[in-house]
């Protein structure tokens, strides 16, 4: 047994011992003890929520907004109309307003049409304060026209010119004040084109119509019909964060004890998709789509288990003279620590609803086949790095392959004439195992990400 | 050179100034590493009980008043170490090992000829319970009552441990210097 003066070195050489700690230790401590702002604190997955919920959020308001705009536009659109046909044509006018289709504060100047008895002063009264607002709505549009963007008013030009040429009358800004101010891709446009008749004064004509088609035709605004046979080429970025189930495999003799789940937040699970695809819409609904893509994947594992060596022989006498033995098995700790790199090709089908001009909802439904570019996992054993392990070997390339399925909901949002942006949450399972050659037990890997892809329609009249 | 004081180091951790901090940590990283390798051999768990404790040092400066500086943040290391022992690793009923002890060990000198290093390595090999004890005892300096009240057993359970740690460590040592000296 240790005397004192052996305790005492013992003390004294333990005491002042030193052992280095990892180099990323400092670094790791300082995130957690520096002050963060709430919004820097939420860990990965949280703030992936959080931003779904805002995206989500505004979508709707925004779709939302759209529906309330285009009301109110049919009705504004409605009484500019009106107030034109009044300003032009008050005799006129005075026996249009007895038709039925006269709306909104032109509640007298209806019930006059209803009542055609009425003095004409009192009619008159009344056309000189619409004449007022029509001064009015034509100096606020001509201070709105600066809000235009700049394709509204190439189109904006584009009329003028043709109204010099055509009809040199002043009269019909309004109407087309109304088809400007109206959202793209709005069916409101598409109204005053189709609803207005032709030769009816104060309406559009058919040189107008013609003109209106034809740029609804090449412009921004995009047409419903066509949409079948649209293809695009697109490119995505994905963060992402990996989680595993524990699938035992019982072929060998090592027999696993406990398994520690690790930290589920940690940051080493993060991971990114990034890569190109290609689309083509087969009918108004459905897309196919197909790409390449690099995907980054980390894992980490541990777990202790003991292999049937014996550590220890304890012997018991017993009172009649037997002894038993008890062995103490070995029971070692071990750590597989992994980065992945995988070549990926993929296949997937999109279906869209609730779609207007500018935006629509989709689903994906889609799968994988991934090759294992470049990959290591590094081993410890009781804490010591024992071997690292770098694959696919030389000998089998195509060792490490698996296949994975996607699944995903989104929202997709047109700008700029023919592009599209693409957000959205998707889940990925993988199948195959990466472990399932050398591990007693295989890992089945599943990521959680949020999506934004960048489409751009190769035909703009098919968007 | 470190041109600062403890005192006011501590108090620019204290404002939570990360120059001070890392000065911190620089000083007193490689002692704490080594007291959780010492309760936990597992170096990967060792690594995380080392930054929890860290963690919980810099956290908790505030409530540090007077006294040892480092026998204080040894505290935090060690009860962490041994919280985390508690934690992770399932029970284990006490093993017999009396008979594993009946060599009786020479009176060499076998310590003076062992590095800090191989010293580690030779407490490691220690059996959990007797492990523990023996550090809160030797090179901690708590007493057996004190052990008592942190383990959840008797001092006479804590002495007992002791004695069986002492004789299984000298036979350990003894061992190893007899056969690489063969």
């Amino acid at each position: 047994m240790l005397n004192d003066k052996e305790l005492e070195a013992i003390r004294q050489k333990m005491y002042a011992h030193e052992e280095t700690p990892p180099s990323s230790a400092w670094g790791k401590i300082q995130q957690d003890i520096q002050y963060k702002p709430w919004w820097k604190r939420m860990p990965f997955w949280w703030t992936a929520v959080f931003v779904s919920g805002l995206l989500a959020v505004a979508m709707i308001s925004d779709t939302i907004s759209e529906e309330k705009g285009e009301q109110y536009l049919t009705q504004a659109s409605s009484e500019k109309i009106w107030k034109q046909e009044s300003q032009k044509k008050p005799a006129v006018q005075k026996e249009r307003l007895k038709l039925p289709n006269v709306q909104s504060d032109s509640s007298k100047a209806q019930k006059q049409a209803i009542h055609p008895s009425e003095s004409i002063k009192e009619a008159e009264k009344g056309f000189l304060a619409e004449e007022a607002r029509i001064a009015r709505d034509e100096k606020e549009s001509l201070t709105e026209i600066s809000t235009l963007v700049p394709e509204q008013k190439d189109m904006l030009i584009k009329w003028q010119e043709h109204e010099n040429q055509v009809r040199p009358i002043a009269g019909q800004k309004p109407q087309m004040h109304a088809f400007f101010k109206a959202p793209k891709g709005s069916l409101m446009m598409l109204e005053l084109l189709t609803n207005s008749k032709e030769g009816e004064e104060g309406m559009i004509d058919s040189s107008e119509k013609e003109f209106i088609g034809e740029e609804l035709n090449n412009s921004i605004i995009p047409s419903r019909e066509g949409k079948k046979g649209a293809s695009y080429v697109g490119l995505h970025f994905t963060p992402q964060y990996t989680y595993r189930f524990i699938v035992p495999t019982a072929d060998d003799e090592i027999y696993v004890i406990n398994i520690q789940s690790g930290n589920h937040s940690a940051l080493e699970r993060r991971g990114y998709s990034v890569g190109l695809q290609y689309g083509k819409s087969i009918t108004e609904n459905i897309l196919l789509e197909t790409g390449i893509s690099l995907l980054s994947l980390s894992q980490d594992l541990t777990y202790q288990y003991n292999s049937g060596e014996v550590d220890t022989l304890v012997y018991n006498l017993q009172e009649d003279g037997r002894v038993i033995l008890q062995p103490t098995l070995t029971e070692r700790e071990r750590t597989l620590s992994s980065q992945y790199a995988y070549g990926s090709l993929q296949l997937g089908m999109q279906y869209f609803f609730w779609q207007n001009q500018q935006r629509r909802f989709n689903l994906y439904l889609g799968g994988g086949m991934n090759l294992l570019v470049k990959g290591k996992t590094k081993e410890y054993v009781d804490g010591a790095l024992i071997r690292t392990t770098r694959f696919p070997s030389e000998d089998n390339p195509l060792e490490q392959s698996n296949y994975h399925l996607q699944i995903g909901a989104g929202y997709n949002r047109k700008f700029a004439r023919r592009y599209e942006l693409n957000v959205m949450p998707s889940l990925s399972y993988f199948l195959g195992s990466t472990y399932r050659e050398r591990e007693p037990l295989g890992i089945r890997s599943y990521t959680v990400g949020l999506k934004f892809q960048l489409r751009r329609y190769l035909n703009s009249s098919t968007l | 050179m470190n041109k600062y004081s403890e005192a006011e180091i501590i108090e620019g951790c204290r404002q939570e100034k990360p120059f001070f901090q890392d000065k911190l940590y620089q000083l007193y990283s490689g002692r704490m590493m080594a007291i959780c390798l010492r309760y936990i051999p597992s170096r990967y768990e060792a690594e995380d009980v080392f930054h929890e404790a860290f963690v919980k040092v810099f956290k908790n400066l505030k409530h540090f008043r007077d006294g040892s500086f480092e026998g204080w943040m040894r505290r935090i290391f060690v009860n962490t170490s041994i919280n985390s022992y508690y934690k992770n690793k399932r029970y284990k009923a006490q093993l017999d090992y009396a008979e594993l002890e009946n060599i009786t060990p020479t009176d060499e000198d076998v310590v003076s000829q062992l590095s800090s290093h191989e010293l580690l390595s030779y407490i490691n090999r220690l059996p959990d319970g007797y492990r523990i004890v023996f550090n809160l005892y030797v090179i901690e300096g708590y007493n057996h009552r004190e052990i008592g009240e942190m383990l959840g057993i008797s001092e006479g359970t804590s002495k007992s441990q002791m004695s069986k740690a002492k004789a299984y460590l000298k036979k350990v040592i003894q061992q190893n210097i007899i056969s690489e000296r063969c």
